[in-house]
């Protein structure tokens, strides 16, 4: 089922967001999880191997291949390697990566930022 | 059944950002101090954050994510002193190897506040103020939000001889605090404060007035499967027969549990009762028929059948020792008794399964419960932040 909809992806012109790079990183990835499904630690050296060199706005590539392709595991793990990168992030970073705008008005953001004023100690510089 | 919120604005109308469903699954898997920070996101995503799904999805994959590694949360039981804040410490549960402090933002009006229990990352802490009467301070808090919430005064009139359970109650997605009053030579009394109502409701349960119900002296009163598990002692002709009563929190029903057949062989300093991966775990601490001190753990195998008792470990140990407590995981932590006069006592982690001891970092009398991080009371009603 999985191959059906690759062969759909890479006919379909719309998709030019599916580089090669892409399709040997996201592809190869269910066979290997068949191969060491047992071993979650050989799993996870696979993985962090896999995605050492890559850029966090990468990543947001490799999440839509994965979720056009419907790959569960490999969407998965790759929402946990975003979570990782951006937990430290400020909030202006987290907006860009995203594509989001504000939209609170004037008093409601400064309300949020001075209830919970602790949760922005200790956050990574842009 | 997924609440979907309105999709956030979008700088350009593009395919290329990741859908509001995926982000929504990538906060998920934060932990809970980004989480609260990126409520600043947009307005979609500060909703989002506080509806009880995203809380529950947040707590599950918490739940699921280290199976190798719990967390512990301990307060010494003696009084702080004027230099030293009330603090809780958070530590792993294998090692007691301590984490980090959290300094407890309330006041008790004793100094005998203890961990009443722990559920789902939210704990409740009362004080005793005096062991036989008087109502109790009462607060359900989750440390990692920051947020707090004071109970309302009990609805039964005058308490005394008082034990308290802390439980989720699954079926409702909602927080129960169970509060057993005992007064000599009348039927014990019992009432429920749910924290979606906000309120306590007492139980009419019928209960025999020779009953007599007793806590863990440490430990949280355990929640295994939807039931709070006490001690307690029915008050025969000549003797006390010691029983487990078990609260369904659910049904609000106790139903009586016996002790497995063989822990009343040789003599009993002190029992308790726990929690050991899912399942009701007895320890008994003192000396086997040849008079050699141990530990010994039963485990019930299956909910509610008192056949299942299964005698699981038995620790044996050349001090004569108290069990502070006993975790998920199998780590009993134990003080040991001395009789060297101005030695304070000695605290040793004992590994259960591998019978390893070593000397943990907490050398005080604490109440120590199992803890999660989560964001559980970021939804509620009338809460504290600080």
């Amino acid at each position: 089922m999985k191959f059906c909809t690759v062969k759909q992806y890479f006919d379909d012109e719309n998709n030019n967001n599916v580089t090669n790079g892409i399709a040997t990183t996201v592809i190869p990835l269910p066979n290997k999880h068949l191969k060491i499904k047992a071993n979650n630690k050989e799993m996870e050296q696979y993985e962090q191997e896999l995605l050492r060199n890559v850029m966090p706005q990468e990543l947001t590539k490799l999440i839509l291949a994965a979720n056009y392709l419907n790959f569960k595991e490999a969407l998965d793990f790759f929402c946990r390697t975003v979570a990782n990168a951006i937990q430290n992030k400020s909030v202006d970073y987290v907006r860009k990566f995203f594509g989001l705008e504000s939209d609170f008005e004037p008093g409601e953001e400064e309300k949020l930022c001075k209830e919970f004023a602790w949760s922005f100690e200790g956050v990574d510089e842009d | 059944m997924k609440e979907l919120c309105p999709q956030p604005p979008i700088l350009r109308r593009r395919n290329n950002h990741i859908p509001y469903d995926i982000a929504f699954n990538i906060l998920a898997k934060l932990p809970v101090k980004s989480v609260i920070r990126f409520r600043r996101v947009c307005k979609s995503w500060g909703s989002s954050i506080t509806t009880p799904y995203f809380i529950s999805t947040h707590l599950n994959h918490n739940n699921n994510k280290d199976c190798d590694n719990g967390y512990v949360i301990h307060k010494p039981s003696s009084p702080p002193t004027p230099s030293n804040s009330p603090v809780c410490t958070v530590a792993f549960d294998h090692t007691f190897d301590s984490i980090y402090e959290v300094r407890i933002p309330f006041d008790f009006s004793s100094d005998c506040a203890q961990i009443v229990g722990s559920c789902n990352g939210l704990l409740c802490l009362a004080d005793f103020r005096s062991l036989s009467t008087g109502d109790n301070d009462i607060y359900l808090w989750n440390p990692n939000i920051r947020k707090f919430k004071k109970l309302p005064h009990t609805c039964l009139g005058k308490v005394s001889f008082v034990t308290l359970g802390f439980a989720y109650h699954s079926e409702n997605n909602d927080y129960k605090v169970v509060r057993i009053s005992c007064r000599s030579l009348s039927t014990p009394k019992i009432e429920v404060y749910t924290l979606s109502s906000d309120s306590w409701r007492r139980v009419e349960i019928s209960l025999t007035a020779n009953l007599i119900f007793r806590k863990n002296f440490y430990s949280p009163v355990p929640l295994i499967s939807g039931s709070l598990y006490w001690f307690a002692y029915i008050k025969e002709e000549n003797c006390r027969r010691v029983i487990i009563m078990a609260f369904d929190v659910n049904i609000e029903k106790f139903k009586k549990l016996a002790l497995p057949d063989d822990c009343f062989h040789g003599r009993s300093l002190h029992r308790c009762l726990a929690l050991f991966k899912g399942k009701l775990a007895f320890i008994k601490c003192g000396r086997n028929e040849q008079r050699d001190f141990q530990f010994s753990i039963w485990v019930m195998r299956e909910y509610g059948v008192v056949e299942s008792w299964d005698k699981l470990f038995v620790v044996p140990f050349q001090r004569v020792a108290y069990c502070i407590a006993f975790t998920e995981y199998g780590s009993l932590l134990a003080r040991c008794v001395t009789r060297v006069k101005n030695q304070g006592s000695k605290f040793v982690l004992i590994d259960t399964e591998t019978l390893h001891e070593k000397n943990p970092s907490i050398q005080c009398t604490s109440f120590v419960a199992n803890f999660i991080e989560s964001l559980v009371l970021l939804d509620g009603a009338n809460v504290e932040a600080y």
